[in-house]
Order: C-alpha cells, then sequence, then structure tokens
C-alpha cells in the first residue's frame, strides 16, 4: 500500500494535526463521561466502578517489588514459605510420619495475617527471644503452637495490666557534638519510657565497645549512639544489649517537635507501637529491635502511639497522640521527633574495642598465648570474664597497685562478650546493590 | 668554581623553582631547606656547606652538605641516623655540627624537638579510636533524598496509621473496656460488631437481593435521621461534645491539621456565600449536592454509612459556618421609574 503522505504545506499540516489532536481527546473525553454517568447510577454504578478500580490497579514500586534473592534474610516471604513447607514435608517423609494436610492449610493463613503490615505488640528481645530463636526450618506445628502461646500471653497481660520496669536505653552521642544533636537527643529520651542521656567524652574508654559492655553490665536494654556530622546528627548506632546485635541507621530529615506546627505535647505514659510494612527476616529483626525498646506493655491511658513505618527501605519515625471520634475515623496530632533512618548495616554481637592499627586492646595481650594452648574450639564467656579479671589484676600489679581480689562492682549475673569479639555482618549495604529501582531490602 | 652569592644573587632575584612567592613572606619548597623560609642563611642551594634534620617513618637523619663534595651532587648529603631518645640526639647535634654557625645548629636543634613532639603526639592518636572519615558521595546523596521524598508520599504514613488504629480497636486488641476510647464510641464500635454479626446470619439465612434491598433500607433511613443509630462523619460539633474529657488546646490544634472529606466541605460552602445575584436560590440547593460528591468519592457502603443527612448538618454547622444569603423571590414586579409616572 502506499504509505500516508506527508502534507507538504506546513500550515495545513500543523492544523491536520491538531484538529486530529482534538478529534482524539474529545473522544476520550466522551468515552470518560459515559464511564461516569454509568457509575454514577444508581443500581450497578458502585459494582462497575469497584470493577474499574480493580482491573485498573497503578503499577507502582512497591506493587512491582523484587526480593533480592541472594541471601535469606532478604528474601521473599512467600517463596521462604514454600521452601520451609517443602523441608518440613520431606523431614516428616524420611521420618515416616503422616504427612498432615490440614495443619499446613492454617498455617498458611495464620502467617498470612502474620505478614499483613503487622507486627505483635511492643514486646523486648528478652521476652521475645525464646519464642523467635526457633528455627526456620522446624515444622510449621511449632510455630502455630507459639502464636497461639503468644497471644494468650498478650491477652494475660491485657487482663492482669502488671507494669512491667521499661528497659533502660542509655542515649549518647559521637564525641563534642553540636546543639542540633544535643536537642535531638532530649527528643530521643522523651520518646522512649527508659531513656538516659549522657555526654561522650572523647579519650581513650570511652570507645563504643567499652560503653557498650558497661552499660550492659548495668543493665541497660539497649544503646543509642548518635552520630554528628557537619553540625547535625546524621546517623544512629542502635545496640541491642548484654550481647544484642547491632544496626546501623543513616539519619535524615530530622524534624523536632518544636518546629511541627501544632505539635502535642508529650506525656510519660508508655506509647503503643505500630511497625508497619516489614515483610523480609531482615525487616522483621529490624522491627523487633526496634520494638525491644519499648516496654511491653503499653499504657492506653496516655493514647499515645509511635510508628516505624517502612515504605522501600526507609524507616518513618513519627509519635502521634490519637483520639477515636467515631468507630471509622480517628484523629492524629503529632507529637516529638520525626525522622527517618535507611539501615546500612546489621551485625552480631557488640561492636569490638581495637586500636585503629589494628592491635588489641590495652590489658588483653595475653589472650592470645591462652588461645593457643586451649583444647576448646569456642570460647566460653566465663572464660573470658575471668582472663579479663586476670589481666586487669596484672595490670594492676604492673602499675604498682595491690591486687583487688574482690571487685567493687557487684555481680549482676550478666554475661557480657569480651572487648575483643567482633560479631559478623548479617548485612551490609553496598552502593552496587541499588542497581534495580524495584530491589528492597527490609 | 662554587660561588654562592652569585647563586643567591640568581635565585633571589631571577629565578628559583623553590620559591614560593605570597604577599607576607617568601617559602622554600626545597626538601632540604632547615626553616622553610626562602632566606640567604637558609637556602640550600645558596649555600655550600649546609646541614638539616629529616624524620623518615619516625627514625631522625641528619642531613649534612659540604663543599668538599659539591662537585659530586650523587654524594653531596652526608646523612647521619640520630638517637632516638631526645637528649641523646641533641648531644650528637652537638658533636656532629661542632664549630658550624650557630644558625644552623640552632634551627637544626629546633626541628628536632619539632619533629620529635608530632610524632609522639601522632603515637597517642593512634592509641584513640578516630572516627572513620568516609566520602561523601553527591551522586548518592542526591539519589537517596529522592527516593526518601517519593518513599514519603507513597506511604500515606497518618491513613496508615489511623487505618492500623481503628483496626486495632474493632479487632477488640484494647480489651473490652479500653481505655483510650471515648464511651460513646466504644458503645457504637460494639453496636457495629454486634450488626456484623447479625448481618453474617442473615447471609446465611437470604439471599444476595435482599441483602442489596437492606443496604437501600439503611440508606433511606440515614436521610430520614430515624432512628437510634446514626452514622455521623467527624464532625467539628462532634469533637467539641467530647471536650469535656480533654483539654481545649489540643483541640486548636486538631482542627488545624485535620484532612479528608471535612476540609473538602469548606470550600463549596465558601463558595455558596460569596456569589451574588441570580444562583442564590440555586446556592442554596447545590449546598447539599456540592457535599454529596466529595463524601461518596470514599466509594462503596463505608462512603454511604459516613454520609451525613445535609439537612442535619446545616442546622448544625450554621452557628459556624458562613450564613447562606437567600433570595426571595417578590410576587410583584419592583417599581421602574415610567411605572412611578404613570401610577
Amino acid at each position: 500500500m502506499v504509505r500516508d503522505k506527508k502534507i507538504k504545506n506546513a500550515f495545513k499540516r500543523s492544523d491536520e494535526h491538531r484538529k486530529a489532536k482534538r478529534e482524539k481527546e474529545q473522544a476520550k473525553l466522551a468515552r470518560r463521561m459515559e464511564i461516569k454517568k454509568a457509575e454514577k447510577s444508581k443500581e450497578n454504578g458502585a459494582a462497575l466502578k469497584a470493577e474499574r478500580l480493580a482491573k485498573n490497579v497503578p503499577r507502582t514500586l512497591d506493587n512491582t517489588r523484587q526480593y533480592d534473592a541472594t541471601s535469606y534474610l532478604t528474601a521473599d516471604p512467600a517463596t521462604m514459605r514454600d521452601l520451609e513447607e517443602k523441608a518440613a514435608r520431606a523431614s516428616r517423609m524420611i521420618n515416616g510420619e503422616e504427612p498432615e494436610e490440614d495443619d499446613e492449610e492454617s498455617d498458611d493463613e495464620d502467617e498470612d495475617e502474620d505478614e499483613d503490615e503487622e507486627m505483635p505488640e511492643a514486646g523486648p528481645s528478652k521476652q521475645r527471644n525464646t519464642q523467635a530463636d526457633n528455627d526456620e526450618e522446624e515444622g510449621d506445628d511449632i510455630e502455630e503452637v507459639e502464636e497461639e502461646e503468644q497471644e494468650q500471653e498478650q491477652q494475660q497481660e491485657i487482663l492482669q495490666d502488671q507494669p512491667m520496669p521499661p528497659p533502660k536505653i542509655l542515649i549518647t552521642t559521637s564525641a563534642s557534638p553540636c546543639k542540633l544533636t544535643y536537642n535531638f537527643c532530649d527528643d530521643l529520651k522523651n520518646v522512649f519510657p527508659g531513656g538516659e542521656f549522657f555526654k561522650r567524652p572523647r579519650g581513650r574508654g570511652y570507645e563504643i565497645g567499652r560503653v557498650a559492655r558497661w552499660a550492659g553490665k548495668r543493665g541497660y536494654g539497649a544503646l543509642i549512639v548518635v552520630n554528628e556530622d557537619h553540625k547535625a546528627p546524621n546517623a544512629i548506632t542502635l545496640i541491642n544489649l548484654p550481647a544484642g546485635p547491632t544496626a546501623y541507621f543513616k539519619l535524615s530529615s530530622v524534624i523536632p517537635s518544636a518546629q511541627i506546627y501544632g505539635h502535642a505535647r508529650p506525656s510519660p505514659h508508655s506509647p503503643e507501637l505500630i511497625l508497619n510494612n516489614f515483610t523480609t527476616l531482615l525487616g522483621h529483626s529490624v522491627g523487633r529491635l526496634f520494638g525491644s525498646l519499648f516496654p511491653p506493655q503499653p499504657q492506653f491511658r496516655g493514647r499515645q502511639v509511635v510508628t516505624l513505618h517502612n515504605q522501600r527501605d526507609f524507616l518513618f519515625f513519627r509519635r502521634h497522640r490519637y483520639m477515636f471520634t467515631s468507630p471509622t475515623s480517628a484523629k492524629l496530632q503529632e507529637i516529638g521527633p520525626r525522622f527517618t533512618l535507611k539501615l546500612r548495616w546489621l551485625r552480631k554481637g557488640l561492636p569490638s574495642v581495637t586500636a585503629p592499627d589494628g592491635r588489641a586492646p590495652a590489658g588483653e595481650n595475653d589472650e592470645e598465648d591462652i588461645d593457643l594452648s586451649s583444647d576448646e574450639e569456642g570460647v566460653d564467656e566465663a572464660e573470658l570474664a575471668e582472663r579479663e579479671k586476670k589481666d586487669e589484676d596484672e595490670a594492676m600489679a604492673e602499675m604498682g597497685m595491690p591486687d583487688n581480689q574482690k571487685k567493687p562492682t557487684k555481680d549482676t549475673g550478666i554475661k557480657v562478650p569480651g572487648l575483643a569479639e567482633t560479631g559478623e555482618y548479617e548485612w551490609k549495604w553496598k552502593p552496587k546493590m541499588e542497581v534495580s529501582r524495584r530491589t528492597f531490602f527490609l | 668554581m662554587q660561588s654562592d652569592d652569585i647563586i643567591w644573587t640568581v635565585i633571589n632575584h631571577q629565578f628559583c623553582s623553590y620559591k614560593v612567592k605570597t604577599s607576607t613572606q617568601n617559602f622554600c619548597r626545597n626538601e632540604y631547606n632547615l626553616t622553610g623560609f626562602c632566606t640567604r642563611q637558609s637556602c640550600p642551594l645558596a649555600n655550600s656547606r649546609y646541614a638539616t634534620v629529616r624524620e623518615k617513618d619516625g627514625v631522625l637523619y641528619l642531613y649534612m652538605k659540604t663543599i668538599e663534595r659539591a662537585h659530586t651532587p650523587a654524594n653531596m648529603w652526608e646523612r647521619i641516623k640520630l638517637s632516638n631518645n631526645y637528649v641523646k640526639a641533641l648531644e650528637q647535634i652537638d658533636k656532629e655540627l661542632i664549630y658550624w654557625p650557630n644558625f644552623i645548629t640552632h634551627k637544626c636543634k629546633q626541628r628536632i624537638t619539632k619533629i620529635t613532639q608530632y610524632l609522639i603526639k601522632m603515637r597517642r592518636l593512634s592509641l584513640t579510636a578516630q572516627p572513620k572519615k568516609v566520602g561523601i558521595k553527591k551522586k548518592l546523596e542526591r539519589r537517596e533524598a529522592t527516593r526518601e521524598r517519593k518513599a514519603l508520599a507513597a506511604a500515606h504514613l497518618e491513613k496508615n496509621i489511623e487505618k492500623e488504629l481503628l483496626e486495632r480497636l474493632r479487632s477488640k486488641a484494647y480489651g473490652d473496656q479500653p481505655l483510650n476510647v471515648n464511651e460513646d464510641v466504644w458503645r457504637q464500635v460494639l453496636d457495629l460488631d454486634r450488626k456484623g454479626k447479625e448481618k453474617e446470619l442473615e447471609l446465611d439465612m437470604e439471599d444476595d437481593e435482599s441483602l442489596l434491598d437492606s443496604d437501600e433500607e439503611r440508606e433511606e433511613e440515614e436521610e430520614y435521621e430515624g432512628g437510634e443509630r446514626e452514622y455521623v462523619e467527624d464532625t467539628d460539633d462532634e469533637s467539641v461534645g467530647d471536650l469535656e474529657d480533654y483539654s481545649g488546646s489540643e483541640f486548636d490544634e486538631f482542627d488545624s491539621e485535620e484532612e479528608g472529606s471535612e476540609g473538602q466541605e469548606f470550600p463549596s460552602d465558601l463558595d455558596v456565600s460569596d456569589e451574588d445575584g441570580d444562583g442564590e436560590e440555586d446556592g442554596g440547593e447545590e449546598q447539599p449536592k456540592a457535599k454529596k460528591p466529595p463524601t461518596n468519592g470514599s466509594g462503596g457502603l463505608a462512603g454511604t454509612k459516613r454520609k451525613q443527612p445535609p439537612k442535619g448538618s446545616s442546622t448544625k454547622k450554621g452557628a459556624r459556618r458562613p450564613k447562606v444569603d437567600v433570595e426571595y423571590e417578590m410576587e410583584t414586579e419592583p417599581l421602574s421609574r415610567e411605572m412611578l409616572k404613570n401610577w
């Protein structure tokens, strides 16, 4: 066929183009008006509209998310579940048990509810460790039972309303911070019911590792170090004590409560917790970390809610005071600081204390010799504590002071890992991971 | 032959590649320079007998240059390792540079002092934990800032928080007598719950068509403001009614932050009151119509439950809202001039 010839006259051509465009637009408008009229009609209107909306779901980054399959921590929870079920079924077949099909279906439902953007209410890691430590490859039965137990516990807590002391949290900064950072730390202190702020001196003996172990022995639940750069807070290191994981977040968009227009005044009640949108295993562990900072039983009388909402790997922190005006609406008034976090890395254990040139910290030089002669592969924490004590005594003897046979601090029975021990990285963000726009890890 | 004066005049007045000129000072970039300034006494090129102290990897060395070796540039500088002990190093200087001009020995000793001081400082600093310095990558920062902004927009935080709280309320997560809910609202929640259960029972027994009928009936009931149950939107007045328990200041701030259907209704009212001329009656009629579309927009059954009876709203909000001027149509025409003349 003859290809449509281009109209050589520019004026005529542009006229034709304009007319064609207008016709197209009019046709589209007519179509949309018809749809609108149809949907306004009383009979099918709502149904038609619902159908149209269901069909035309816009494609968003969150809809088309691709999970990072390289590690089980960031993998798609659906595939993880499938793998689990397969493994459980396989193990049951191997053991000669009968496959229980009913349980699998109910388990799916339970796990769907769990995954559905909702975390159970706040609880410290101590309480949850026993339940959360289940291996992922165990049978589904155990998970179901434990979920029931959790619900029962929660109900009991609600009914009995026993006030547990809030976990103590030590908030500190990097050395020599500026005013903004101090204000932010004050705000943080108000956020957590057990929050305490200490200034951090520069110099030896106040490294993060040492501070963390000191706080662990003193019974703190967590350590928060606010890092400062260019006269503004830019990162938060969250360390769960006594031997818990360390998380490092990049901090951005810090808005103190004073700058929020119409902000509410916080009250000393412990807040409710909302942890939204944590899907992967990594996300769950981060959410639990955060949940362990708050007292397990919120005081509903205070009507405060703290939200950590995960959207595309950014954790948005908000603190509101709420009120139910009707069964279908609630009003929120924002208290407190507003900031966003982005997880950079997650590590097991506490940060180690080593001099930058790689040498072991002072007082632990004998440890290497002792390690060579020991027969065990693992190092007991009790042994470490003994060695530390021995080293300290030796150091004291060198300095010419008498040995302190009895330590002045009372033995609280809290085991804290040694100074030079580091955990390995559970997860670390690297810029090369940012290749795909649709990959999120939390 | 070596003539220091000639070398100096050339270097000073014409060109020296080691010379750095500033407004107040002239510096010498030569590594063997004793003081760092470009002066006659401290120029290593213009002095055939010269000595310096330099440090390499924490060890101090004394470099000496004499006229006898001026013709062999490869062996010109004699290097002597100085003792690590500061006092011994000074003594060594005295011994090696005996009979040398005072300027050079004095400056060498000063250099030794300064170098040992900064070496001590370096060693002490390396023991403390220094903050790790990470470069700022502008592209990454910019990218993350943009993504954060978009994520915030996609998060719909307040909506999600509200949704979550309401779910907790409905699912009785707060127990049987919750402390954080108003009594009336809690009663409504319980009623809704009961109604939901009844509806489920009805569903089991009846068809789908009857369901639709019951919905329509409910709609009609609402329009007539009948019955004990009203599904009313969150209005200013309702919140005012609840004010007994809560302090007033909270609610001034609530108003400033409210969003949603209430915000949509305000402008329609204001527009109507500002209209002049013909459309007053029409404006009065438009008002209830204008209210319906925004509430219908919330869609489905939930929207109809929240729909507010228009008559009730206008009487409740009359106190606060701008008043609507209604023009009354007169039965007789207004008199014109000619009609007056012909009266």
